[in-house]
């Protein structure tokens, strides 16, 4: 006769469980018995030194401004609390922001500045290609397309100039304004742009729309009385902007 | 695996294969992966276990892959049989190739103490479609770290050369992961696999 209370997890399976509570936390979880010890040192080891140099490789500023001894400490709370849900090794540096974000002693220009280190990873990933643009085509009459990996950011720090000897201890007045994107040599490039200039990229970004047409719905945005003098300077910027990768 | 499906696809990938080991727990009620290579306890159930996701992967890739074998660093108090015991039986009840590494099996001899050349002799030799080789750190007289960071060692050679003479010559691919030299030197190492390959191919015929 077969028993009726089955364990509704396989031993194996809750050894394993106890193993990985012990390399979470080895201070507070002891490993499965009768496991050497010394032997399991080395998970605990090679564990939290595989998710301390994923994490750190993409957020080297945030890691120096922070100090060795507290970013170790949220690593490996990180490691103790966060259930990681991506098989995806590119995907960890996500999933460590989203921990940092449930940290409640964050300063809070980290916030900023980690999401800004983490999109440079995230343009760097995007799954897309295109081609050189066309230099010589009318940009105000043709349809635009940004750059397909183009991220507009905004932020109340000036993230790209944090650093140890640069840390912010309030937030800025106006907000600054950054586009991120990836260029044809897959390089990363960061632009630092205006409240207007970031207006005309994200109405671009968003609207399948001419130079003319985009701009023009700008100056209607800004109530600008001004449309001939807008039209022709944002024809300007429009060409930089295609100079610079922005637009394809 | 709609993912992988669509990537070995997308660039003709004759293989796909994946370590005996498993890389997540249960952290809050949901999936945690800790992104790293632990050793599964050597248990019947485990075998069946293992061997139901490896067919249901089998089933969704539409091709059978190949398990590799991995190094680990602790007995499980519960296993039941031994590692060679435990892989045959997946190999066989999810009916997969074999990955060899043979570092690993190395590692693995002076990590648990018993005879690498043996383990080698014992494998379904029938299964291997690639290899693995690579060089380890010793930290003690009997434990290995397999970090993938030094040379090959003369023993580990030796296994390939075995591997090569007992099962045919496959595919055999350097694995060198830190403390990387300039390609020339390197290269040493990768020309010294196809010499070897070349060597044991002319004996076969």
């Amino acid at each position: 006769m077969t028993s009726i209370h089955e364990p509704a997890v396989p031993s194996f399976q809750a050894y394993q469980q106890t193993f990985c509570a012990h390399i979470r936390i080895p201070k507070r979880n002891k490993p499965p018995n009768g496991v050497v010890s010394e032997r399991m040192a080395i998970y605990s080891e090679i564990v939290f030194n595989n998710l301390f140099s994923s994490v750190s490789a993409c957020y080297p500023v945030s890691q120096q401004v922070v100090g060795k001894r507290l970013w170790t400490q949220w690593v490996r709370g990180f490691l103790a609390e966060y259930a990681a849900t991506s098989p995806i090794y590119r995907d960890i540096p996500k999933a460590f922001l989203a921990y940092l974000n449930t940290l409640p002693s964050l300063p809070v220009y980290l916030v900023s500045l980690a999401h800004y280190e983490w999109v440079e990873l995230a343009v760097s990933s995007v799954e897309s290609t295109w081609s050189k643009p066309n230099q010589t085509l009318d940009l105000m009459q043709q349809t635009i397309t940004v750059n397909p990996t183009l991220a507009l950011l905004k932020y109340y720090y000036a993230v790209h100039k944090i650093s140890p000897r640069n840390k912010p201890t309030m937030p800025l007045p106006e907000p600054v304004y950054l586009a991120v994107y990836r260029d044809l040599s897959h390089k990363i490039q960061f632009v630092e742009l205006n409240a207007t200039t970031a207006q005309l990229l994200h109405l671009l970004k968003d609207n399948p729309l001419t130079g003319e047409q985009a701009l023009l719905k700008l100056a209607e945005n800004l109530q600008d009385t001004d449309p001939i003098s807008l039209l022709s300077f944002g024809a300007e910027i429009l060409h930089d902007f295609r100079l610079q990768g922005l637009l394809v | 695996m709609g993912q992988v499906k669509h990537f070995l696809n997308q660039y003709q990938i004759p293989f796909y294969t994946e370590h005996l080991s498993y890389c997540s727990d249960i952290q809050q009620g949901q999936a945690g992966y800790l992104y790293d290579l632990l050793p599964i306890p050597f248990t019947e159930e485990a075998v069946h276990y293992v061997a139901r996701r490896i067919k249901r992967v089998q089933d969704i890739l539409e091709c059978r892959i190949a398990i590799e074998n991995t190094s680990y660093y602790v007995h499980a108090p519960i296993s039941e049989m031994d590692e060679l015991t435990f892989l045959s039986s997946v190999l066989s009840e999810a009916d997969c190739d074999l990955h060899l590494d043979v570092n690993n099996i190395y590692v693995n001899s002076v990590n648990f103490g018993f005879d690498a050349h043996d383990f080698l002799h014992q494998l379904p030799g029938e299964r291997i479609v690639y290899a693995h080789i690579a060089g380890h750190d010793r930290e003690a007289a009997d434990l290995i770290v397999d970090t993938h960071a030094q040379n090959i060692i003369p023993e580990v050679w030796s296994l390939l050369e075995q591997a090569y003479q007992c099962y045919g010559v496959f595919p055999t691919l350097l694995e060198r992961d830190a403390n990387i030299p300039a390609l020339p030197t390197l290269m040493h190492e990768v020309n010294k696999i196809a010499e070897t390959q070349r060597l044991f191919e002319q004996l076969d015929r």
